[in-house]
């Protein structure tokens, strides 16, 4: 398949891998198993998308880039101008010290998020939403 | 119950987790009910715990429980977790007390599931923060921890399938205990189970507090098909006659005549209905049941039972007490 048809996410992940000159099998070994080759190959051809995040932070460990880049290229968080909660909720997923889950009706929206960004700065005094009332500034 | 756990630790949670887990390395191994049961055994919970019974659990075993902060969006609970402390949940402070024990038995299936992760770093776990990977396991963890398997199909065979009377009897939701009938009574089960198809019609709460609640309102939410129940055979007559008569996925209680007699009639309606093969081994015997909240229409629960499986529901057949209208449709 030309690298035209291929997703961002797909292109990025087969650069990435390539650039640093490791196989699929290595990077799979890598990241602890949490990522197979298959699912990596599959990813990379396009075959499948819509990874679980986990997934992705696994991968951007591996590669040494930013989770967020990767969860741009997928198309999970906007590029600049994504609302700072947005941005916030990512930095939360992409910590494996902090695990979370959630009953809700319909889709997680904003508010939810708020409320996990807020329980997770309460966690790990970290302050990722600079003022709580700031919350859609893009 | 074997054991009564008395620690008031984490390590109560984190020993039945290594113990559990010991042998498993996926998630696929893990068999939901055997989890519960096991839960159940270890922490001498009873068949159907009480909201009481599993906050003095979460208590026991270090699970802070809390109230979610005012302004929490769509979250009904939320469980966190950071290395630096113990597992919490919070819950949405006007959840009514069954709709909590339920969400109580979700959150504390996902604790587990980041306890197995923690107590065994190669076990490859759902990721709880996904919820479309995570909700269908924890909502049947729920089920299986709130009604437990051998007393609960026991007590709905006691009942002849009286699902309303089992939930009242138990406390639980009636959506709740139509979910756990599915769970018990599998397609491929034994012979002598229950060959039968529920659906549970309701309104939307809020027209029913107000009072505005009419049959129109009352749409599909819950069904079970037990025991192998199907209406799809291939396209054959009989299966253009049963979804003819039953109701589909995105059914109305006025599409269906059975629920809509017994809204206008305000009474239970029990039918024998015909019609599906020449000798009449697959017929059916269909009972719809209304139920009233502020004096307008609030759920229909509908049952259509195997006429060779007629006798299994003899009780709650009795506990409507009505008599029988014999109704034949032609094969379409």
């Amino acid at each position: 398949m030309a690298n035209r048809q291929l997703s961002p996410l797909a292109q990025m992940l087969r650069r990435l891998r390539r650039e640093r000159g490791l196989s699929l099998r290595q990077v799979q070994e890598q990241t602890g198993n949490a990522v197979s080759n298959v699912y990596l190959s599959q990813l990379e051809t396009g075959k499948r998308g819509d990874p679980n995040p986990r997934i992705l932070v696994a991968l951007a460990m591996v590669y040494g880039v930013p989770s967020r880049l990767l969860f741009e290229k997928a198309g999970y968080v906007a590029g600049p101008g994504a609302s700072a909660v947005e941005v916030a909720f990512q930095q939360v997923l992409a910590d494996p010290t902090f695990q979370f889950g959630t009953r809700f009706h319909g889709d997680l929206d904003e508010e939810s998020k708020r409320v996990i960004i807020e329980l997770y700065e309460r966690a790990t005094r970290k302050k990722l939403l600079t003022d709580k009332r700031d919350e859609t500034g893009s | 119950m074997k054991q009564a756990a008395s620690t008031v630790s984490l390590f109560g949670l984190e020993d039945f987790a290594r113990n559990f887990v010991r042998d498993i390395n996926h998630h696929q191994d893990v068999r939901t009910e055997h989890l519960a049961e096991a839960f159940r055994e270890c922490f001498g919970l009873p068949a159907f715990p009480s909201l009481a019974d599993l906050w003095g659990l979460c208590r026991r075993l270090g699970v802070e429980v809390g109230a979610l902060p005012a302004g929490a969006g769509g979250l009904l609970a939320v469980n966190v977790w950071h290395d630096s402390q113990g597992p919490s949940i919070l819950m949405e402070q006007e959840l009514s007390t069954k709709r909590a024990e339920t969400t109580l038995g979700h959150e504390l299936r996902e604790v587990l599931e980041n306890t197995f992760r923690r107590v065994k770093p190669s076990y490859i776990g759902l990721d709880t923060r996904d919820s479309k990977e995570m909700d269908p396991e924890s909502d049947c963890f729920a089920g299986c921890l709130l009604m437990q398997g051998q007393a609960s199909r026991d007590r709905l065979h006691e009942l002849g399938y009286d699902v309303a009377s089992f939930a009242g009897e138990t406390g639980r939701s009636l959506p709740s205990v139509i979910l756990r009938a599915q769970q018990l009574h599998p397609a491929g089960g034994s012979e002598s189970s229950l060959v039968a198809g529920m659906w549970l019609f309701e309104a939307p709460w809020g027209r029913v507090r107000d009072g505005s609640s009419t049959a129109g309102d009352l749409k599909l939410r819950y069904r079970a098909h037990l025991s192998g129940f199907s209406m799809d055979k291939s396209g054959s007559a009989s299966s253009k006659l049963a979804h003819s008569v039953f109701p589909g996925r995105s059914a109305a209680a006025g599409d269906s005549r059975f629920a809509l007699q017994c809204l206008v009639e305000r009474r239970p309606v029990v039918a024998s209905v015909g019609g599906f093969d020449l000798f009449g081994q697959h017929d059916y015997l269909v009972a719809a049941e209304p139920f009233f909240a502020v004096g307008v229409p609030w759920r229909v629960l509908m049952t259509a039972v195997r006429r060779d499986c007629e006798h299994l529901v003899a009780p709650y057949i009795r506990r409507l007490g009505v008599r029988m209208e014999a109704r034949t449709y032609q094969s379409v």
